[in-house]
């Protein structure tokens, strides 16, 4: 049997009703069959009676004339041959052996009977008609000359089993074929929702990252006022979704530039300030404070885009990630850090590929890997690997952060050390765009195979 | 150097150009991409710093269309664009470097000193002449028989143009363009006069006179 999804899926609610209706026309169907079939074999057995007594009264007298001796009952012999005869299943039956009959005088009195009939008069009446016993159906015709009665018993036993054989006739095939019925609506229900069933992929495909409109043409006459307002919808969504990402890109703008001014004027300020003046180290203080505010600013940017959703490929495809991930390496080492501190295979990392925006893999890695310098040991080196083109791990020694705070690390503002440095938001950030494009971000510490030491799981979706 | 700073932002601008001034560079500052044009038709600068979201159009198509016109002209774009897509654009367009703002004026300073050595063919801020002289480009220091020797900002800017320049003769009007930004006030006798003290600091077999054509070292 096939293997039907979901309980509540319309395939499932479809291919339920319509078995259940088939199966129940189908027995009312077979009942009313069975009923009609009842009275129109009832009617044939009657007669059957009828035309045997009618006939057989003639018979039978001429064969009483010739052999009664004028005070004992005559018995007619058995057929010869009708004792044994083959029935359609290959089983020997006598088939005259279910009809009695007996020839009565006016009076009641039983003059000759087949050999198989009881020598008691049958329970009814020397009339002509039909009677009917708890055992026996019988019906009573005059002979020719007026004189005698030729009554035929059929056993009820026998024609209640003929009906029965006749009505389970009917009903074991009805019963072989409702399997059959019902694998045939499973298949035709199947197949005639696979149109349906390509508008709900065309829906489940859809996401952040793809908010293209629906086929019209692929969507059933039925449905399509549905799939218009899905279209609708995701078309506003994705206004939505570009608004915010537009407001997130101008608020970097917008933010960073006048940030930069002030830092700039400060550090001018700071060079221009003779050593030792009172006022130098408040500039030096203020210098600092606006290289934290940009750096908070930086991540809360990072963030903002990260919630705003989207993430995956522009092509919705898998892309080559390795030279962006050497443009992150390279852009931290410009930015100060020693070439050194970061060890990687350029084989492995050449490999890189992943359903996932080039920007957004960015802003991962470079959150991973500056969390990794700014809390590892700071003279062990931070090992960057990949494994099966999608899975990238960022380690880093130093002290083992409890089992227990190890998820807290991706909320907001928390942070592994108390020291301060850093927003505490480089995890969130990596888990909200991991959580955008269907990735995994798993933390580890200690490192696996070691004692100590983080290590940042990043195990990306591919297409 | 001589250096054209891009730069819409003005009190960015001004603290850039500021730093750069008293780093001993010359700097002309422009707020938009029309004047920055103009002076790029009617200047040799050896270092374009370039904003990109600029009042009237973009840094990078100022830039994508001095590479097509075979600028080669050294170029580090200076924006708040910080996505590594915007970066790949940036150096797709024909950017040498690009430093996301905020920047700190001394990576400034050494990303320009980078970009200039690599263009000089020399990418070693390393540089030994007559004399025993030997300067860092990178730390800005110079050391005669393996003693420091402080140089004035103007000083530094004169044999900085040499050094990254071995053995080529610099006309005067070379340096002065090197040394100098629009509206200085330059005496007919300045690159002589800082000649003549970088000789006294250096010694004399340091930098060489040829005559009617300039100087070299």
């Amino acid at each position: 049997m096939m293997k039907i999804k979901q309980q509540n899926s319309l395939q499932f609610i479809l291919t339920k009703r319509l078995t259940i209706i088939v199966a129940l026309c189908w027995i009312a169907g077979s009942v009313l069959a069975a009923y009609s079939m009842y009275h129109e074999l009832e009617e044939a057995a009657d007669t059957g009676l009828v035309e045997t007594a009618r006939r057989g009264s003639t018979l039978m007298r001429f064969y009483f004339d010739a052999h009664w001796d004028g005070s004992s009952m005559v018995v007619m012999p058995t057929p010869a041959d009708q004792v044994a005869s083959t029935d359609n299943d290959g089983d020997e039956e006598n088939v005259a052996d279910y009809l009695l009959y007996q020839l009565r005088a006016a009076n009641g009195d039983v003059l000759l009977r087949s050999h198989n009939a009881m020598a008691a008069p049958f329970a009814a009446p020397v009339a002509v008609g039909f009677y009917q016993d708890d055992d026996f159906r019988i019906y009573t015709a005059r002979s020719g000359d007026g004189q005698l009665y030729m009554q035929v018993a059929e056993p009820l036993e026998h024609r209640h089993e003929a009906i029965l054989e006749s009505v389970a006739a009917q009903f074991l095939p009805i019963a072989l074929l409702i399997p059959t019925v019902i694998i045939g609506i499973i298949l035709g229900v199947r197949q005639g929702l696979v149109p349906v069933q390509r508008v709900r992929d065309e829906i489940e495909a859809r996401g952040e990252g793809n908010l293209t409109p629906i086929e019209q043409e692929e969507a059933p006459e039925e449905i399509t006022t549905i799939v218009s307002a899905v279209n609708s919808l995701m078309g506003k969504l994705e206004a939505a979704l570009n608004v915010e990402r537009s407001f997130t890109a101008n608020s970097a703008h917008e933010l960073r530039t006048p940030i930069a001014a002030a830092l700039a004027q400060t550090q001018r300020l700071v060079l221009e300030l003779p050593e030792g003046h009172e006022s130098r180290k408040r500039a030096l203080q203020t210098e600092a404070s606006l290289k934290r505010l940009s750096r908070l600013a930086e991540k809360l940017l990072q963030l903002a885009r990260a919630e705003a959703g989207g993430g995956f490929s522009p092509t919705g495809h898998d892309q080559k990630l390795g030279s962006t991930l050497l443009l992150v390496i390279d852009d931290l080492m410009r930015a100060g850090i020693d070439g050194s501190d970061i060890v990687y295979d350029s084989d492995a990392v050449a490999t890189l590929e992943a359903n996932i925006d080039h920007d957004a893999f960015a802003i991962c890695l470079r959150n991973l890997i500056e969390n990794a310098l700014r809390h590892g040991a700071k003279d062990q080196p931070v090992e960057i690997t990949v494994t099966d083109r999608h899975i990238i791990r960022v380690a880093n020694g130093g002290p083992a952060i409890a089992a227990g705070n190890l998820d807290d690390l991706k909320t907001r503002f928390k942070r592994s050390h108390n020291s301060g440095d850093g927003a505490g938001l480089g995890l969130a950030i990596v888990d909200a765009i991991v959580r955008n494009t269907r990735s995994e971000l798993n933390l580890y510490s200690p490192r696996p195979g070691k004692t100590d030491g983080f290590m940042a799981e990043l195990i990306l979706h591919q297409s | 150097m001589r250096i054209l700073l891009v730069e819409d932002e003005i009190m960015l601008g001004e603290a850039v150009r500021d730093h750069l001034l008293a780093s001993g560079e010359a700097v002309d500052h422009s707020e938009n991409v029309t004047d920055a044009e103009i002076m790029m038709r009617t200047t040799n600068y050896d270092v374009l710093l370039l904003d990109l979201n600029l009042p009237d159009g973009s840094g990078l198509d100022l830039l994508r269309g001095l590479r097509r016109r075979g600028s080669a002209i050294p170029c580090i774009i200076l924006t708040a664009q910080d996505q590594i897509s915007d970066r790949i654009a940036g150096l797709n367009a024909g950017a040498d470097d690009y430093l996301v703002k905020p920047f700190d004026l001394n990576e400034l300073s050494a990303r320009l000193a980078a970009v200039a050595r690599r263009y000089s063919g020399n990418p070693n801020p390393f540089v030994t002449l007559d004399g025993g002289v030997e300067v860092d480009l990178a730390g800005r220091t110079v050391l005669v028989d393996g003693v420091q020797t402080d140089l004035t900002s103007r000083e530094w800017a004169l044999l900085d143009q040499m050094v990254r320049r071995p053995g080529q003769t610099l006309s005067k009007r070379q340096l002065e363009e090197a040394l100098y930004e629009f509206g200085a006030e330059i005496e007919s006798n300045t690159v002589e006069v800082y000649v003549s003290r970088v000789r006294r600091k250096l010694g004399r077999d340091v930098i060489k006179t040829v005559r009617g054509v300039g100087y070299r070292v």
